[in-house]
């Protein structure tokens, strides 16, 4: 099906005898933001380390672009057309912001030692336009005027930024972003909101983790609710928000609540 | 990119004129000799910089592959006759070689246990130059190398091998900048920063490490076989740990990640000792008490990024990536 980017097919995935993912079916189509929901410890970075082969999941098939990749490396599933970010940011703090950008098209700069060692004019080129490139990028996500800085240096919300340009300058297929709202003010996480809608715009697929109901509520096409490891809801953001087990979820039921 | 002043000429280049003229005035014999030990150490820190400041990978083995490198060079104009570059460039060969085999063995090793598979190395390599009576002269050494000769111009006096080692200084220096500034640079960093995130990334990590181990050992080895032919005396005692920690200690005191200090690191541990036979006997104190010191208040050594140059001498200015970008706003 064509539809479908990426596939889970009953993943399972225990750490001893904690049961992270049970049986977890997950459909990301092309052209949607998916959000993943769920209380703390349901399994949702759990889930995103099993779908790009970080964590190999104890059963059960991953699929992308119709290719398996259950277990491979995360680096090859991640030339595939994988892109992330992380709920603890994730940079490389003593390199200088489009440096950072630059690394996240590894795997598209095409050059080689020798090219490298003798400063060939095609060399000199690709390496130029990777840079331009970045810095189409960094533009786009306003972050041109710190483009010489240390990524270490920079405050909480601009390195989230710098993380979502490493992974677009990937090209990737697939966005997945981990909680990328995570201590931010209501202001700015509206922000990254809008910009992350207009990423989807761009091509990628958009998987986000979020704790910020409001957040995404607005910005998903589907969302998928997990609990305890298992997914106990999927659809549209007025279905899972009308959802009976969902409100448990996370209200808890209403006999608990009145023992409690 | 080379950077160039106003005028249009790169500090590189100014810094090897400069170097050239040296000879000219320094004309004492044994100050030539340190200042060649101190270029020769150069490319070593210089290896040592590319894993260390570069790969973030603790290495304590670098003077095993200086051994090794050696070895290699004076067994194969020794023993098989070869003309001097072929035996260069086998060293080095050799020693990309065996650092690939090491890297392969442990690229899945963290930090700390490749720390300590460095040090089993350089033991095992100092055993084997030590007791491999038949190959490596054993307790005595390989004496009397070969002088090097290259397009038939022999290498006889300190002078010609000042020339020699600072044009091998050179190469060495530029290769290793135009890597450090590459694809294959950026990953290295990449790892070292962080190794998830460099996965992610798209750059397969394993693989990266035992490149890094690879390319900094050629440099290592065409440097070992570079100081053999000029001391003209491979003894296995050259090649120890304490051997390994001075010279990693070079490349901290420069600054990780700093290839002129890398240079600078070097000059001065090279120097010191022979201004001051007191500061020889005791260097390894010294150092260790150096290693502290620096670990606590200046890990960025003197040239590092924000290192001791930047913050007391105010030399931040005129390194590159103190330099921002300019802003739209107009400020510079």
């Amino acid at each position: 099906m064509s539809g479908v980017l990426m596939r889970a097919e009953r993943i399972d995935k225990f750490f001893g005898g904690v049961k992270a993912l049970i049986g977890v079916d997950l459909e990301i189509r092309r052209d949607e933001i998916l959000g993943v929901i769920g209380p703390n410890g349901a399994g949702k970075t759990t889930l995103f380390n099993v779908l790009t082969g970080f964590s190999k999941p104890t059963k059960g098939k991953v699929f992308f672009d119709s290719h398996d990749v259950t277990g491979k490396p995360v680096y090859l599933v991640c030339h595939k057309g994988i892109g992330r970010t992380f709920q603890n940011i994730r940079l490389f703090g003593q390199m200088t912001v489009i440096d950072n950008v630059v690394v996240g098209m590894h795997n598209r700069l095409a050059t080689h030692l020798l090219g490298i060692a003798l400063k060939l004019p095609s060399t000199v080129r690709k390496e130029r336009e990777a840079y331009d490139k970045a810095v189409r990028i960094l533009e786009y996500l306003g972050l041109d005027n710190v483009a010489g800085e240390l990524a270490a240096n920079l405050p909480y919300g601009r390195q989230r930024k710098v993380e979502i340009a490493r992974a677009l300058a990937s090209e990737p297929k697939l966005l997945l972003l981990d909680e990328p709202s995570a201590g931010m003010n209501p202001q700015e996480a509206l922000e990254l909101m809008t910009l992350v809608g207009g990423i989807r715009k761009m091509g990628p697929s958009v998987v986000v983790i979020e704790h910020n109901m409001q957040v995404v509520m607005g910005i998903s096409d589907r969302v998928a609710v997990l609990d305890f490891g298992n997914k106990i809801c999927e659809g549209s953001p007025e279905e899972v928000r009308n959802d009976n087990r969902v409100i448990e979820a996370y209200l808890g039921r209403e006999e608990d609540a009145g023992a409690a | 990119m080379e950077r160039a002043n106003r005028f249009g000429i790169s500090p590189g280049f100014i810094a090897v004129a400069l170097a050239c003229l040296i000879p000219l005035v320094v004309r004492n014999d044994y100050h030539l000799r340190v200042l060649n030990m101190v270029l020769l150490y150069s490319i070593v820190a210089l290896s040592i910089n590319l894993i260390v400041g570069f790969c973030g990978q603790l290495d304590f083995g670098r003077s095993a592959f200086i051994g090794l490198g050696a070895y290699c060079s004076a067994i194969f104009m020794q023993r098989f006759g070869t003309p001097f570059w072929i035996a260069f460039l086998t060293a080095g060969l050799f020693c990309t070689a065996v650092g690939a085999g090491l890297g392969v063995l442990c690229r899945k090793s963290t930090f700390d246990y490749l720390t300590l598979i460095t040090i089993g190395f350089n033991e095992i390599c100092r055993l084997i130059f030590l007791n491999w009576q038949d190959v490596t002269g054993g307790a005595m050494g390989l004496r009397r190398v070969p002088i090097p000769k290259l397009f038939g111009y022999a290498m006889d006096t300190n002078v010609k091998y000042f020339y020699f080692a600072l044009v091998l200084l050179a190469i060495c220096y530029v290769a290793i900048r135009r890597i450090t500034k590459s694809k294959m640079g950026r990953a290295f960093e990449a790892v070292r920063d962080d190794s998830i995130a460099a996965a992610y990334s798209g750059i397969p990590v394993p693989t990266y490490k035992v490149i890094n181990f690879a390319v900094a050992s050629f440099f290592t080895g065409i440097a070992g076989s570079a100081m053999v032919h000029y001391t003209q005396y491979a003894s296995p005692y050259n090649y120890t740990l304490d051997e390994s920690i001075y010279i990693l200690q070079m490349a901290i005191l420069g600054g990780l990640g700093s290839l002129p200090g890398s240079i600078l690191g070097t000059a001065i541990l090279v120097i010191a000792p022979e201004i001051s036979r007191t500061f020889y006997e005791y260097r390894l104190m010294f150092v260790g008490l150096m290693m502290v010191t620096m670990m606590i208040w200046a890990p960025n050594g003197i040239l590092g990024k924000h290192g001791i140059g930047e913050k007391v001498i105010g030399l931040g200015r005129f390194l590159p990536w103190t330099k921002r970008p300019a802003l739209e706003g107009g400020e510079t």
